[in-house]
């Protein structure tokens, strides 16, 4: 059976696709600290956290239809919490405290989703998110508590107690190894959330919310879960950036860092699963590669990005898709990203 | 005005519709007797306010005054989502699918939803793809409308004609006590019109479920229907068979001014 999107796969095919893309992936970044430098593998590891930022933000806009200008909000919500927590509870498991974090931003989102997404879809859910995320920015600024513009300083990468052994995370290369895990558990739930049956009635409600609501779905309640989900996500991957970093500053509440997971998402494509996967990497790609031109970096990726999408308005994973059909000849089909209505 | 019932028991009942618009006054006391069973056509000319009734009925728009009861239950202001799981099915005027999905994909998401909305499990466990039970439900909704062979089609990229079947495919996926089509014909070659009515009149038989619908063609509406009514500027003017309301003076009028019955 075939599948139009990636978001409702009937068969079973895509997932040993998947399976084999995410094997080689991993044993890419796994084999990275044994034959890379230091900056590379710092590149890396920071790159699965932003892999799980634009994969997240995908859920709710490819997926969903929601549009979020603020997402970084949560990434902040869930880098602090860890951070504050860690420092003030250094008796509680580190584990408890990744998934404190999460729960704290899908709370945060289930309680600002009640309110913003009674109403409001579309750019007026967009706004709102951007709202918040600026009031998350001025609160971690101005709370002495949390260092304000200074940021929090000296996160100490934990120990990790398994019963039967116990790990230094702060060890050579151990914080690494653990955050790509943590990434790829982070992952694979999200991929699980989007091809499964819950999957379905986000595309359902991204596609025609109303025609959704006349099957008896409750529109507002999924875009909520969606909300959620995505939140609690990101603010793990957030609480995971503090101790790599060692160091956490209000820069990450800022909506320039909310811009990342959707420019990964429209430069890799929406419609793919993998679209966020291919922006993170062509944008830690350039990012890395321009790294020495001083003043010039953000031009030369600011036109690389530019010129990528309007020759692929479907993102690259769109235009490969395309290509293909091409080259198999069967008409193209344009992918046609649409905004919430 | 309510003509005397005939058999059923009354379904969906609406009383004293009232609805505005902005300047216009599209509904006027609009009152609606559904028995269990019927085949219920709202027939009336251009801007008569069919389709603000089948709103009101369906759950898309509340009504500003009046109430509407379904099985005895006020679903007055109950939203869409909460009539369909009380057992509400519709089609839209025009059709509306799910674009960039394939024609199975848009009936599993109907059928899943219809499993939760009753409570029941929609997947095995984990699993990701639809369970068994549902892909062969798919199979024989599809069989039913006719699509089978498109199942893998993209829907947006179907005919208009066959969108229709899928979204008629959708609506019997959620096993509705009360299908409600808006102009099932509407924008059809004669032979899709012909074929269309076929299918609704096999689906009515298979299933037995209760239909409303509002429709232009008169062919189609008296090909149909067990009961019509008539909707003339805002207000019901003659509910009955299609025999009393063909031979209804008031409706030679209506239709004679604009359109004429023909049957």
């Amino acid at each position: 059976m075939t599948s139009s999107t990636n978001g409702s796969t009937i068969n079973g095919s895509t997932w040993r696709r998947d399976a084999l893309i995410a094997a080689v992936a991993l044993a890419v970044l796994v084999s990275l600290p044994f034959v890379a430098n230091k900056g590379i593998v710092f590149v890396a590891g920071t790159l699965a956290l932003h892999v799980v930022f634009g994969l997240s933000w995908n859920l709710m806009f490819g997926q969903t239809g929601l549009v979020s200008f603020g997402h970084a909000s949560f990434f902040a919500i869930g880098g602090y919490a860890f951070a504050w927590t860690a420092k003030m509870f250094p008796q509680l498991h580190p584990l408890l405290l990744f998934a404190g974090a999460g729960v704290l931003g899908a709370l945060v989102a289930l309680v600002v989703g009640m309110i913003a997404l009674r109403r409001s879809v579309g750019v007026y859910f967009a706004i709102l998110s951007l709202a918040l995320s600026q009031i998350v920015y001025l609160l971690l600024s101005y709370t002495p508590s949390l260092g304000q513009e200074d940021g929090l300083t000296g996160i100490r990468r934990p120990l990790l107690s398994l019963g039967l052994t116990t790990i230094d995370l702060a060890r050579g290369d151990n914080y690494y190894y653990f955050m790509i895990a943590m990434c790829t558990l982070l992952a694979i739930g999200l991929w699980w959330v989007v091809h499964g049956s819950m999957g379905r009635v986000f595309k359902s409600i991204q596609q025609d919310p109303e025609r959704a609501a006349f099957l008896g779905i409750n529109v507002q309640g999924y875009r909520l879960r969606s909300f959620a989900i995505a939140s609690g996500t990101t603010a793990i991957a957030g609480a995971l950036y503090g101790p790599w970093l060692q160091l956490l500053t209000p820069e990450i509440a800022h909506w320039t860092f909310s811009a990342r997971p959707i420019l990964y998402t429209l430069l890799g494509g929406v419609q793919s699963f993998w679209g966020p996967v291919v922006g993170a990497l062509c944008f830690a790609v350039l990012e890395y590669g321009t790294r020495t031109l001083h003043g010039l970096s953000e031009i030369v990726v600011g036109c690389i990005l530019l010129l990528i999408v309007l020759a692929f308005p479907g993102g690259l994973l769109g235009g490969l898709s395309r290509l293909g059909k091409r080259m198999a000849g069967k008409p193209a089909v344009a992918a046609k990203p649409e905004l919430a209505r | 005005m309510t003509a005397a019932r005939q058999g059923g028991t009354p379904l969906l009942v609406a009383t004293k519709i009232v609805k505005d618009y902005p300047s216009v006054k599209v509904l006027k006391d609009v009152d609606v007797s559904v028995a269990e069973g019927d085949t219920f056509a709202v027939i009336g000319p251009n801007g008569a306010g069919k389709t603000t009734l089948f709103k009101v009925l369906s759950g898309e728009v509340f009504a500003d005054r009046g109430t509407v009861t379904f099985k005895d239950l006020d679903v007055t202001r109950m939203p869409e989502w909460k009539r369909v799981r009380l057992g509400f099915g519709r089609s839209f005027q025009v059709a509306r699918v799910f674009p960039d999905l394939t024609t199975d994909e848009n009936v599993v998401i109907a059928i899943e939803a219809y499993h939760r909305n009753a409570g029941q499990p929609v997947t095995r466990g984990l699993a990701c793809k639809p369970s068994r039970e549902t892909r062969d439900i798919v199979e024989d909704t599809l069989l039913e409308v006719g699509l089978i062979d498109k199942r893998h089609e993209i829907a947006r990229l179907l005919s208009h004609g066959d969108k229709k079947r899928l979204e008629l495919a959708m609506s019997l996926a959620l096993r509705p006590r009360v299908l409600m089509l808006d102009e099932p014909t509407a924008g059809m070659s004669p032979s899709d019109r012909r074929a269309a009515t076929e299918l609704i009149a096999a689906i009515k038989e298979r299933h037995g479920m209760t239909i409303v619908l509002t429709e232009h063609d008169m062919e189609v509406v008296f090909g149909l229907a067990s009961r019509v009514a008539v909707l003339h500027q805002g207000a019901m003017v003659v509910t009955g068979t299609p025999a009393q309301v063909r031979d209804d003076p008031m409706v030679r009028e209506i239709y004679l001014g604009s359109e004429p019955v023909h049957a």
